[in-house]
């Protein structure tokens, strides 16, 4: 076992932010830890790693406690931008990890090359935009080859560009065995790494497996919108709505190719076609947002 | 504007600015009122001693006059002198017995019975030198007001009324000790915004610079009123509670401007203080928000501000020509802006400040921020030692490296060295002049001295020496034959000494400037012993009563013969050491008389070794403990701000205790190679542009009395003294310092980093830090004297320990540097100890 959470209750005051939880991550997993903001996501990974004490509780991360400062050769935890000094470059935080963790200046420009760091290493810190700190965290955090990542929020600030470079590393890291625990709000991102979710509610823990929630929604502009609902509704297809010639859909079991050939069958022309994948933001709606 | 201000007011408020300000004026008014609780009983002993000199003096004219008057020598004016001194002497024993018996309240009638008694005396031709007539006039006006408000007389130099306790805190409170505690709370108003950004929310905002800026200043005004607000309230507040004590605001307080005394009240007097202490108020925060729009950091803004400031005080305080309200620094100067220009002119001070706070302020509004930088860094830096990793070197060496090159990296430290050498610069070229000009003042007094003996006194001894001799050709009395060959032996031995003393002055003159110092040192000697009266009769007029100075001139004697014997180098200026058993009267003549002295006989030499001796003397190391203990002893609240840092360091495979060690190390290690080199710099500045300076120049060590009277003693008494002394080479002395400052500075750092376990933010822990450190050596002199030597407060005081000072103080031995090094080690070591532990309990826990 990677992680293993139990019984954790913490209160500010007399507000309970995490209720009782508990839960595991086992080896070469990928979770993700969501919930609205103040919701105590980052309150729970500092307490996983061992930056905040808990009011009761046990955590274990390889079958030590957080306490030892040891358990960081074997973990990284890649926290907000405030934990970066202003004045040092980026390339001083990271000699200062491979001097503790005994890593050599090739890894260190390794990993920078891997994540995209690598150009601006030298550059005071205080001088990067969100993004590039972001990049930083992220260099320094994958730069021990940690068996366990905890990332919060890594994908905050980050283009798109950035942001499918990190998914891809993320992905990367998972084949190469190493076990993953992030928060982020980004819902459609989580779906793409992990169907593993840890939705953190009043305190406590849903933990869900959205892979029976996940389905694929369509946006198909064709050329004739009464033949294609047909064809659709023949197959089995959700319509969810119609809008001018766009027929709007979801569908968990069919693949794209079934449907091109039932619509080609009907000679229906497909103008455009754009697609989305729902799974946990619709979970996430009916858990935090529904009833409001 | 209102909501802004009220916005500032609230940032000053949440960030408890105002807080500390109360904190600080509270401790100190508290520490004031509990150590003058602590002197009342002697009030009575203190207060019968002033009078002892007016006693002596008042005996010794009687006894002059006396055995003139049973010789009949006196004439119709000695007969009334003597009459006069005989009342003196009855009214300053009713006055005396007044203090004894504690009727305060009569004593300022018998004091007055005393001063008219002695103006009757003065008026009929005597000469009564305890009191000239600055002192007269200050005692005539002053009892004058007592008598006429039915005053009694109080403990002025420890007050526990309300009245005189506040002006007594005011001194520090409402003077440059009070601008710069302002400066230093106050002083990241504008640069905090900028440095956290904050400035831009402000600035997008639909408010104008102008109006953000204006309010700051409003803010500021603010909170020195409630500065002066509350240090008036608990000044007055304090006594009242605590003490018996009504409040008397006509109490009197007497200036003296030049030759004017003027009288005026408690309550006149703190309002003129006040008026000051606006004035100066305002041109210190505005320059604060004129330096804050021109540097980005906090650090430097302080720096440079709190530099600027006091260069300016020290500069306008040595030159008499720009001490005028003109001069934006002459308003620094508040505790001497009232004897020098009087009541009348502060309306003055307080216009022209006004008008410099609005230029200061005009300027502010007008520049465009600037990002100023003291030194300027590219914001592309190479990566230290080409980039490699050091992993075999341990954690704890990899901490240590990582503090260094976060120091490195911040620049602070460039700029506090670039600072500091250029007051070391500022500070040898001044101390080169003022070698300079005492020793050219110090020969041309010689040269003077024997112009004045060879051109006046020689010629009118020698024409007095003649009359004598012509009227004892025509003298037919046998007494008065005999009289007159008296006066005719006693003016041949004084011509003949004046001879001498000529010679002797002459000889040394030339012996100085052919760089022999043995003739130089020899005049030295003579004119000591003329000076001590070692001479018989006929040159007592030209000899001074040393009274209070035995051990002053035993030491100089002794020092003199030291320098002649091992042919060292003269320093200048005077023939005395000035010494802690000096005794000067504590009336204002005294005052004036001393520091008169101190300035004819206070060595100044800018030679390499006698450099790093003022270094000491002057204090600077524990200035620059300060300022390195911002740069260093932030320790662990310095990663808690609003970069949380420490969760990174956290989230490394490094214990919390290691952190703790490897800061610490770091800090010491630092500070221990700063002070080395400004030390080395200070030396080798001296060595070449002056002269490297003389490694056995005598510096006086004071012994113990305890020391003093043991059967063994081996040091050197001077006549008529209970305490010895005896030298040490100036280079042995140094080496001593060196190894206290050392001590000392890496105690202070440790203290600092110690406390930043528990303090969250910096400015608790250098409060809490000063705090400590100025309490724990007051608190060692002051409480637990006999266990002073224990005390590593007691070793800051680096001069006095290694001179033996604080040793002859407390009549304590121990006090010295061995175990003050003793001391300063083992209680670092033990701070780091139990910080040590406090982070490992913590992980365990």
């Amino acid at each position: 076992m990677v992680l293993h959470v139990t019984g954790l209750n913490k209160s500010y005051g007399k507000e309970k932010v995490l209720d009782n939880l508990s839960f595991n991550i086992k080896e070469n997993q990928i979770v993700a830890l969501v919930g609205p903001n103040g919701s105590g996501k980052t309150t729970l990974l500092n307490i996983i790693t061992g930056l905040l004490e808990a009011d009761a509780g046990d955590i274990k991360l390889f079958n030590m406690s957080p306490k030892n400062p040891d358990i960081f050769k074997q973990i990284s935890y890649m926290q907000d931008n405030s934990v970066l000094y202003d004045y040092l470059t980026g390339y001083d935080h990271l000699q200062f990890i491979g001097d503790i963790q005994g890593c050599t200046k090739q890894q260190i420009l390794t990993a920078a090359e891997r994540v995209g760091s690598a150009h601006y290493l030298n550059k005071k810190v205080s001088k990067y935009s969100l993004g590039m700190k972001q990049h930083l965290l992220l260099t320094m955090a994958i730069l021990n080859n940690p068996k366990l990542l905890i990332m919060d929020e890594p994908l905050n600030g980050l283009d798109p560009t950035s942001t499918i470079r990190i998914r891809n590393l993320l992905l990367d890291l998972h084949k190469e065995g190493t076990s993953i625990l992030l928060s982020s709000h980004n819902l459609s991102e989580i779906d793409r790494v992990t169907s593993h979710i840890l939705f953190l509610k009043n305190g406590r823990l849903i933990e869900e497996d959205i892979s029976k929630y996940l389905h694929a929604l369509y946006m198909i502009q064709v050329s004739h919108v009464k033949e294609a609902v047909e064809a659709l509704e023949n197959m089995g297809v959700h319509i969810d709505h119609i809008e001018g010639n766009t027929v709007h859909i979801s569908t968990h079991d069919h693949s794209i190719q079934d449907i091109f050939l039932k619509l080609a069958e009907k000679q229906v022309d497909i103008l455009d076609i754009s697609k989305k994948i729902a799974g946990s933001e619709e979970r996430y709606q009916t858990l935090f947002t529904e009833g409001i | 504007m209102i909501k802004l201000i009220l916005f500032e007011l609230k940032k000053l408020f949440k960030t408890k600015k105002l807080l500390y300000i109360i904190a600080i004026i509270t401790l100190f008014n508290v520490y004031q009122y509990t150590y003058h609780a602590t002197q009342a009983d002697e009030m009575v002993d203190r207060l019968y001693e002033d009078t002892e000199p007016l006693m002596s003096a008042v005996n010794r004219i009687e006894r002059d006059l006396g055995e003139k008057r049973a010789n009949q020598q006196l004439g119709d004016m000695g007969l009334a002198q003597s009459d006069a001194v005989k009342e003196m002497k009855s009214d300053l024993q009713d006055l005396r017995s007044a203090i004894y018996s504690e009727e305060f309240g009569v004593a300022p009638k018998f004091e007055q019975a005393f001063l008219h008694s002695l103006q009757d005396y003065l008026n009929v031709g005597g000469e009564f030198t305890v009191l000239n007539w600055v002192g007269l006039d200050y005692a005539l006006e002053k009892n004058a007001w007592m008598i006429e408000h039915d005053l009694a007389v109080e403990d002025e130099t420890y007050p526990l009324s309300p009245h005189l306790f506040l002006t007594d805190s005011s001194e520090w409170l409402f003077g440059i000790s009070g601008v710069i505690l302002l400066v230093l709370i106050l002083g990241n108003i504008l640069s905090a915004e900028r440095e956290q950004h904050t400035w831009f929310t402000l600035k997008t905002q639909p408010i104008t610079k102008s109006h953000i800026i204006l309010s700051k200043y409003m803010a500021l005004m603010l909170s020195l009123l409630c500065y002066m607000l509350y240090t008036i309230i608990i000044g007055i507040l304090i006594p009242l509670v605590f003490g018996d004590f009504e409040l008397i605001l006509n109490y009197p307080h007497v200036l003296v401007k030049g030759d004017e005394v003027v009288g005026i009240s408690t309550l006149h007097y703190v309002s003129l203080k006040i008026s000051l202490f606006v004035g100066a108020g305002l041109i210190a925060l505005s320059f604060l928000l004129f330096i804050s729009i021109l540097f980005k950091s906090t650090f430097n803004t302080l720096m440079v501000s709190i530099f600027v400031l006091l260069s300016g005080y020290f500069l306008t305080d040595s030159i008499p020509a720009i001490q005028t309200p003109l001069n934006i620094f002459q308003h620094l100067r508040l505790d001497k802006i009232l004897s020098e220009t009087g009541s009348d002119a502060v309306w003055t001070y307080l216009l022209f400040a006004v008008v410099w706070s609005a230029v200061l302020i005009i300027m502010t509004l007008s520049l465009p921020e600037k990002s100023g930088r003291l030194i300027q860094f590219t914001t592309v830096r190479k990566s230290f030692h080409s980039g490699q990793t050091h992993p075999t070197k341990g954690r704890l060496w990899n901490v240590v490296v990582f503090e260094w090159r976060k120091l490195l990296r911040k620049g602070h430290m460039i700029n506090v060295l670039t600072f500091t050498l250029i007051v070391i610069v500022g500070g040898y070229f001044f101390l080169h002049h003022a070698e300079t000009k005492k020793e050219t003042t110090y020969i041309d007094g010689l040269n003077q001295e024997v112009n004045g003996i060879q051109r006046e006194l020689i010629p009118i001894f020698e024409e007095s020496l003649a009359g004598y001799k012509a009227e004892l050709e025509h003298a037919d009395d046998d007494i008065y034959q005999e009289e007159l060959h008296d006066y005719i032996e006693g003016h041949e031995e004084a011509i003949h000494l004046y001879q001498k003393q000529v010679a002797v002055i002459q000889k040394g003159i030339k012996g100085y400037e052919s760089e022999n110092w043995k003739p130089f040192y020899e005049q030295q000697l003579f004119r000591i012993k003329l000076f001590n009266g070692e001479f018989d009769e006929p040159l007592n007029h030209i000899g001074h009563s040393f009274t209070g100075m035995e051990f002053q001139s035993g030491v100089s004697l002794k020092k003199t013969k030291w320098l002649m014997e091992r042919d060292i180098q003269p320093i200048f200026p005077g023939d005395y050491t000035l010494t802690i058993h000096d005794e000067w009267p504590g009336t204002p003549q005294g005052e004036i008389a001393r520091a008169d002295w101190e300035g004819q006989n206070h060595k100044v030499n800018a030679s390499g070794l006698y450099s790093l001796f003022h270094f000491y003397e002057y204090y600077i190391y524990l200035a620059l403990i300060v300022l390195f203990l911002f740069l260093l002893g932030t320790g662990m609240s310095s990663e808690r701000g609003k970069q949380s840092t420490i969760h990174f360091l956290r989230t490394q495979p490094i214990s919390g205790s290691t952190l703790f060690l490897g800061k610490v190390i770091c800090s010491a290690l630092v500070v221990t190679g700063i002070f080395l080199g400004v030390v080395l710099f200070i030396f080798l500045l001296g060595a070449i542009f002056n002269r490297l300076g003389d490694w056995n120049y005598p510096i006086l060590h004071y012994d113990t009395l305890s020391e003093s009277t043991a059967v063994d003693y081996t040091g050197f008494i001077a006549d008529d003294q209970s305490y010895g002394f005896h030298f040490i080479p100036l280079g042995n002395y140094l080496l001593q310092c060196l190894i206290l400052l050392f001590l000392a500075a890496v105690f202070v750092m440790v203290m600092a980093n110690f406390l930043s376990l528990w303090a969250k933010n910096t400015t608790a822990v250098m409060t809490l830090t000063l705090i400590i450190v100025i309490g724990g050596y007051v608190g060692s002199i002051e409480y637990i004297s006999e266990w002073a030597y224990l005390s590593p407060f007691t070793y800051l005081d680096i001069m006095k320990v290694a001179n033996g000072a604080l040793a002859t103080q407390f009549d304590q031995s121990l006090i010295n540097s061995y175990v003050g090094s003793v001391s300063l080690g083992v209680s670092a070591l033990v701070l780091i100890a139990l910080g040590y532990v406090k982070e490992k309990m913590k992980r365990k826990a």
